[in-house]
């Protein structure tokens, strides 16, 4: 019963945590936006910095009539926002947050991270296939290509830390870090892959083919509006911060640092990754599929391999 | 034992659903509730490094794959509900094999085939360290002949594709000019249209 | 035995939230059917002809190949952590025979132009 309880606490906790974590990414990322391509909009709205209209955002979303589009295949349509939820939650429970804290540290942690992510694209394909419309279907099928052609880079990236602490525990990873320094030192090249393929995978721009508003109006989830919209959403901007909390306890020591306690630098450090994305999303325009996939394919994938097999060759004569 | 009850139900349901679902992509779904059953029963036998390939490799790539298939093939008859009775004899034969199948398996438990399962398993069994042990000694030759395997794989990808200048369209659909629904295949008529231009401009 | 309880417990949460918060604003919303909210949005315009329209080989031809690179890096893993227990050169060998091989037809497939779009 303990044991149902602990886990009850920890779902829970993990709820609130994406809540007020998207309601805050929310309100920074109008506010970087607005920053960054001086929108007056952003910068002057009402309430402290601007607060309400993340409010107003969330009482619309509720408010909002619901409705299926005809035509839809029913089962398809309704389910896929759960499938796109049900991988955002779960990927909380192999975070390193703390120095003794982990929700559940699995000892195959990293496996179990890329494996549950992989459902984000058939959520895509539900919403996709499913809502009976011409822009769903093109951006579900874009949106394949490209984390088809992202995701074996974002995997290779992340071996060469796995070959220098020799473990798939993330929080034996950031723990060889605390001793050895942290691996974005040595293992820059993959971190330049694991950022932009985790960039490509959020379905973020420069590389959100899949929801290119300019193109096909809002991709897969053209069809979602309210409440069921917002679960995408909430699983998008929740999958950005758990990528970005992944890339820091691969690359950047996790809850490693001085004078604060662990999950405070876990947490500031992660925003910050998450804040360059920000950065880059609203600096960089969109990229063709052709370039997509070039880049994917022509560019990540050899640079990848290549610097897997330069670790395990610098390992070797050490 | 419960959880091998509760999740080999799962599985069973799932793969009856398989073959029941009216429509392509049902049953695709269905497949893969039924191989995320599949992994939580070798995570159940302690493979919990299998268990989680399993879902990467299946629910993530292959199943997606075969969404792709559909959406490649019968994008006309995917969405559309096809009538349950299409193979009426094949119920019997399914029927038959299933019965011969369960009564070879019960015959065997009967007889004392899976007694001989070890009693105790050593230490960090199913984990990944023991798994790769064991893949890069005893199973190396196999591991590599892995690789030539996908390269057939990817050697059959090349044949597929290498002629694909020319558009796949599916027997049935409209020309492009002849009707107003060729609007709908925007991805397909791309690289017809450029070709019409190159045609045009006397260029390429 | 607590980790797959907290891996369950996880999975049915996910799905439950998303009910949750679609029911929760049943009291806030007001419903006003109508056939043309129901219709398929395409800019406005009546929609033409079925959704599902046929895709691409491309988008197939790349899936294959993304298919045989998974496998090849989910291999990696195994191999990356007990690297260090291993005979280096040895496995530094191994895989470097393995990888080598799929580089390979990576590379035929890109000389084909298979890699490229359209």
């Amino acid at each position: 019963m303990n044991i149902l309880l602990a886990a009850a606490l920890k779902v829970v906790g993990v709820l609130v945590f994406v809540m007020a974590n998207a309601f805050m990414l929310i309100w920074l990322e109008r506010k970087v936006s607005g920053y960054i391509q001086r929108r007056y909009g952003p910068l002057r709205v009402g309430g402290p910095a601007g607060i309400y209209q993340s409010a107003a955002d969330i009482l619309k979303l509720l408010a909002k009539e619901d409705f299926m589009p005809g035509g839809a295949d029913r089962w398809l349509w309704l389910l896929a926002p759960v499938v796109s939820m049900v991988p955002a939650v779960l990927v909380y429970l192999v975070l390193p947050i703390g120095r003794t804290f982990t929700l559940q540290d699995l000892g195959v942690g990293l496996v179990f991270f890329s494996s549950v992510t992989s459902f984000t694209l058939l959520a895509i394909f539900m919403a996709g296939w499913g809502s009976n419309n011409k822009y769903s279907l093109l951006g579900a099928m874009r949106a394949g290509a490209q984390l088809f052609s992202y995701e074996v880079p974002l995997i290779l990236s992340t071996i060469g830390v796995v070959l220098i602490a020799g473990s798939l525990r993330l929080q034996t990873i950031v723990a060889a870090q605390t001793q050895h320094g942290w691996f974005f030192f040595e293992q820059i090249v993959g971190f330049i892959v694991f950022f932009i393929a985790s960039i490509a995978e959020l379905n973020r721009t420069p590389f959100d083919l899949a929801e290119g508003e300019s193109e096909i109006i809002a991709g897969y989830h053209t069809e979602y509006s309210g409440m069921r919209w917002a679960m995408f959403m909430l699983a998008e901007y929740s999958n950005l911060f758990t990528s970005s909390a992944l890339g820091v306890a691969l690359f950047f020591g996790g809850w490693h640092g001085p004078w604060l306690p662990g999950w405070v630098w876990f947490l500031l450090k992660t925003y910050i990754v998450v804040f360059v994305g920000m950065w880059i999303r609203w600096t960089l325009p969109r990229i063709r599929i052709d370039q997509l996939l070039d880049l994917g394919w022509k560019f990540l994938l050899p640079v990848s391999v290549a610097n897997i097999l330069g670790t395990a060759l610098v390992l070797m004569v050490r | 034992m419960i959880a091998f009850l509760v999740v080999g139900a799962a599985a069973l349901a799932a793969a009856i659903g398989v073959i029941t679902a009216r429509s392509a992509v049902h049953s695709v779904l269905w497949l893969i509730v039924h191989l995320c059953s599949l992994a939580v029963l070798y995570m159940t036998l302690r493979a919990q490094f299998l268990g989680l390939v399993q879902i990467l490799i299946y629910a993530g790539a292959v199943m997606v794959l075969f969404l792709f298939v559909i959406g490649l093939l019968s994008a006309q008859q995917g969405g559309a509900p096809v009538p349950r009775a299409q193979l009426p004899r094949q119920v019997g034969f399914a029927i038959f094999a299933a019965v011969v199948v369960a009564g070879a398996v019960i015959l065997a438990a009967l007889f004392g085939a899976f007694q001989a399962a070890a009693p105790s398993l050593p230490a960090g069994f199913g984990g990944v360290t023991a798994f790769g042990t064991v893949l890069f000694s005893t199973y190396l030759l196999p591991f590599e002949a892995t690789a030539m395997a996908l390269l057939t794989a990817i050697v059959a990808v090349v044949a597929l594709g290498a002629g694909h200048d020319e558009p796949a369209r599916p027997a049935g659909l409209p020309v492009r000019e002849a009707e107003p629904e060729a609007h709908a295949s925007i991805d397909v008529s791309h690289a017809e249209h450029r070709s019409e231009l190159a045609a045009r401009g006397g260029q390429r | 035995m607590e980790k797959y309880l907290d891996i369950l417990v996880f999975t049915l949460a996910g799905a439950a939230f998303p009910l949750i918060a679609v029911g929760g604003g049943l009291i806030l919303r007001r419903r006003y059917p109508d056939v043309e909210k129901e219709r398929a949005y395409e800019s406005g315009e009546l929609p033409i002809g079925d959704a599902r329209i046929p895709f691409h080989i491309s988008y197939y031809v790349f899936a294959l190949v993304f298919l045989v690179f998974d496998i090849e890096s989910v291999f990696l893993y195994p191999w990356a952590v007990i690297y260090l227990h291993l005979n280096h050169v040895l496995a530094f060998l191994e895989i470097v025979v393995f990888v080598g091989i799929l580089l390979a037809g990576w590379l035929y497939a890109w000389k084909k132009k298979v890699l490229s779009w359209m």
